[in-house]
């Protein structure tokens, strides 16, 4: 529970953060990054571009022209995607979603676990890099 | 209406759980605070409109074969 209690309580918003476990606060500024997309149409919301802003990292995940493929649709779902290191992890994740959003496709899973993949090895790029 | 009220709330993990089963995946629910990574800050705050601090914890979720060692569940509020 949180220490500071709102007189509401709980709202059924959740969020699922997908965690690569290690320590990267020392590399903050090479690891965070975000998603920017330009969409066009209101009804039938499509995505023409996306791309990655932030530290080091976004130019790596930008070169990835497959994942790029996949965040095309993935995006309309869930929005953005942030990639967060904090003290003791990196969490990467999406908005607040209500709970009837929760479920996810193969997609969805998938990007995640790419976007996983290249923050393990750039975490691993840099450890070696530092020493 | 009996079984209707706070049905999704309390199932979410069974929700999130069976999603994941359902897609194939290897998945179990492992507890809620047992690991260092449930204690907050869960966000850095960094990003612009990411204000807001006040998140509940809701446990961890093992998924073997993937790039990423863990999920994290959390509720707002």
């Amino acid at each position: 529970m949180s220490e500071t209690i709102i007189p509401w309580g709980a709202l059924p918003y959740y969020q699922i953060h997908f965690i690569v476990l290690g320590n990267s606060k020392l590399f903050t500024e090479q690891l965070m990054a975000r998603t920017r997309k330009r969409t066009e149409g209101i009804i039938h919301k499509k995505i023409v571009n996306v791309w990655w802003e932030g530290g080091v990292i976004a130019d790596q995940l930008n070169r990835d022209t497959d994942l790029k493929l996949l965040l095309k649709e993935v995006l309309i779902k869930e929005n953005d995607i942030f990639i967060e290191p904090i003290e003791n992890c990196t969490r990467i994740h999406s908005g607040w979603k209500a709970e009837h959003k929760m479920e996810m496709n193969k997609n969805t899973l998938q990007v995640f676990d790419i976007i996983a993949g290249h923050v393990k090895k750039f975490i691993s790029e840099l450890r070696i890099s530092q020493t | 209406m009996d079984g209707d009220e706070g049905h999704l709330e309390e199932n979410i993990l069974k929700i999130i759980l069976d999603n994941l089963k359902n897609l194939g995946e290897d998945v179990e629910f492992v507890g809620i605070n047992k690991f260092d990574i449930e204690k907050p800050p869960y966000h850095s705050h960094l990003f612009s409109g990411h204000l807001f601090r006040m998140t509940d914890n809701m446990g961890i979720i093992n998924m073997k074969g993937k790039n990423f060692d863990c999920i994290h569940l959390m509720r707002y509020g």
